[in-house]
């Protein structure tokens, strides 16, 4: 393993490389930062833009994406008490308070320092665990695959959104769209109406800008309608301390280390999100505190918590990703989707058959947290700025964005209609409570449940007896029913 | 600027609605579309390609049945966003936006769409700054035609 990472390193390790994970950390802080957008709006609407690059670089672009944007959210959070994302919430609980008593600065060093800190430890676990992970995962069939694929099924349905009714309906709903193309086993064409541009199935890029990226804004621009405008500004203290040693941000390790195994094990089941890893991982602090009443009134602690956890989600999410095939959450899915798109098929073979590019992107994983601390701390001052932009002025040239970046790849005008299609069904979704990512999820996995579940038909059609024989099918189906049926008692 | 969440009846309706029109959809697919669109034919040694077609629809459409028997049945305590009303303005002001953008996009071209789409939704969503809205909506887009351009080599329509 330790030469393969020298390998890797020696790979990753080039200027084109360090700039494209420089400017993927940058554009992830900023976008990241905008109120309303994140890291999985970052990647959605970036990755077009890898279609022209390397492998390794395309893939290093869009780590330093999702790590940025995973960070970036904080400065809104800290300084507008207006979240970038959802799992900045938690950072805004204290951060804000912090700025509002002078400390923007200071706040804001807090949660880079634990942004940092928490995906290095992440980054660590996952170069330790993805490889027993992925030898386990060869023992694979297809039956166990398809008892994994419900298990995650499940779990998603299980976590995402207030009614995991809607979020099974989601996830089949995105397998059933998945379907359409050219059928995986015969190449018959299946529900294309003779439209070639159907042969390859429905668009992934397109699909995932249009129903996460388009609608989330256009869902915000007809709030701000309705609701009137955010200025986006606030004051910052007049008489700020700005220094925070490193012997006092140590003080914090024993969260720093919690918080970063919350988040490392959240981010390693499927379908449990980064807010999830953040808002337990603040509670757990809080719980552990001398001083718990203290927290949301400007406790550094609580910025530590939540922001080591939720950088921890980024490295430990692709475990599943790289040994499975199946992303940890939405940035992962997506992360499969270019690799897809630069054609490596995630999954256990993954690191047999480019084991270049997954070391090279291990160790542009452990480069980009040192070249995210150097970015960051050199952008402080200037990521307020950005933060304090108002959202009418941002949203509306994203929506040109999103045209443009979808059409440049294929220079299809079909991939733009499938992309504002989805934007209209994403709106619908989110107005009416239906989880989107789960919609999206069903759609990447879709393709491998139905290989699976197919085979696993033909294997298991004669003796269906010897299911019983595979021990991890049985836990993953027992895991599954059990999920499912605690989800249904509890709603 | 909080958004204010609905629950109760209002999202009793939403549930509702969206529950028979989902049920009706996957039924049209299981009676229509699978049938007409989708060869049966089996290869020797394999499944018919309509068999995860028909299982995904047949499971949206049970489970679309089930929210709507859940509705009716308890308040399952969700919250929503905005109320029903807004929900079908919103989704069909998009749809009709969506068209419009479509047909500017094969007719007119990028610039000439996003030049004006840009704009428009810069004052929909509250600009008042008339310099900042002419500025961003000219410049923005031009700039992205022209990385397009010089960039990836690639003329945007």
């Amino acid at each position: 393993m330790i030469e393969n990472l020298v390998t890797g390193f020696a790979a990753a390790f080039t200027l084109t490389n360090l700039l494209f994970i420089a400017a993927g950390i940058l554009l992830g802080i900023v976008i990241g930062a905008l109120p309303g957008l994140g890291s999985v709006t970052a990647l959605a609407v970036l990755i077009p833009l890898t279609y022209y690059m390397s492998p390794i670089s395309a893939i290093a672009f869009l780590v330093g994406i999702n790590k940025g944007g995973t960070s970036g959210g904080a400065v809104p959070a800290i300084l507008l008490n207006s979240p970038g994302t959802p799992e900045a919430a938690a950072t805004a609980l204290d951060g804000n308070p912090m700025a509002r008593r002078g400390e923007p600065v200071r706040a804001m060093k807090f949660a880079l320092y634990s942004s940092v800190t928490g995906d290095m430890i992440s980054d660590v676990l996952l170069i330790v665990l993805v490889v027993p992970f992925a030898a386990i995962a060869l023992q694979f069939g297809p039956l166990e695959y398809t008892a994994v694929l419900l298990f995650a099924f499940a779990l998603l349905s299980g976590v995402s959104g207030d009614n995991p009714l809607k979020a099974l309906i989601a996830i089949f709903a995105g397998i059933f769209l998945s379907t359409i193309g050219l059928d995986p086993i015969d190449s018959s064409p299946r529900m294309t109406f003779g439209n070639i541009n159907l042969y390859d199935g429905l668009p992934l890029t397109a699909l995932a800008i249009g129903s996460l990226a388009l609608a989330s804004v256009v869902e915000q621009i007809f709030d701000m309608r309705r609701e009137g405008v955010d200025s986006g500004y606030i004051n910052q203290g007049a008489r700020e301390n700005r220094a925070l040693p490193v012997r006092e941000f140590l003080t914090y390790w024993k969260t720093i280390l919690r918080s970063s195994m919350i988040g490392s094990l959240v981010g390693m089941l499927p379908g449990l999100g980064v807010t999830l890893a953040a808002f337990l991982s603040y509670g757990q602090a809080k719980r552990a505190s001398k001083k718990p009443d203290s927290f949301g009134t400007g406790n550094p602690e609580g910025i530590v918590a939540t922001e080591a956890a939720n950088s921890a989600v980024v490295g430990s999410n692709l475990v599943p990703t790289i040994a499975l095939g199946i992303p940890g959450n939405i940035a992962a899915a997506l992360l499969i989707g270019a690799f897809i798109i630069h054609g490596i098929v995630p999954g256990p073979f993954m690191l047999t058959m480019h084991g270049d590019v997954i070391y090279a992107l291990f160790a542009s994983m452990i480069i980009a947290n040192f070249v995210h601390l150097g970015l960051g701390r050199m952008g402080i001052s200037v990521w307020g700025h950005v933060a304090r932009l108002p959202k009418w002025a941002v949203l509306p040239p994203i929506l040109t964005l999103c045209i443009a970046g979808v059409y440049l790849p294929g220079q299809s005008g079909f991939d733009v209609a499938v992309m504002l299609v989805f934007a209209v069904v994403g709106l619908a979704m989110r107005r009416t409570g239906f989880p989107i990512v789960c919609l999206v999820i069903g759609f990447l996995l879709g393709d491998m449940f139905e290989t699976s579940l197919r085979q696993a038909m033909l294997l298991y059609s004669s003796t269906p007896g010897a299911v019983f024989r595979s021990p991890i099918a049985i836990g993953f189906f027992g895991l599954a029913v059990f999920i499912l049926g605690r989800a249904v008692v509890r709603k | 600027m909080k958004t204010a969440l609905h629950k109760g009846a209002e999202t009793r309706r939403i549930n509702v609605v969206a529950g028979i029109l989902l049920a009706a959809t996957s039924l049209a697919c299981i009676l229509w579309l699978i049938p007409g669109q989708v060869s049966s034919e089996t290869t020797p040694g394999d499944l018919p390609p309509t068999v995860i077609p028909y299982l995904s629809a047949g499971v949206v459409f049970l489970l679309a049945v089930g929210l709507i028997l859940q509705t009716l049945v308890r308040d399952t305590g969700e919250e929503l966003p905005v109320p029903s009303k807004s929900v079908l303005s919103d989704v069909l002001f998009a749809s009709a936006a969506t068209g419009v953008i479509l047909l500017a996009f094969y007719t007119a071209g990028f610039l000439a769409l996003a030049i004006p789409l840009t704009a428009v939704t810069m004052v929909f969503s509250g600009g008042r700054n008339r310099l900042v809205v002419a500025l961003v909506s000219v410049l923005f887009p031009l700039m992205v035609w022209l990385g397009a351009r010089f960039i990836f080599g690639v003329y945007l329509p």
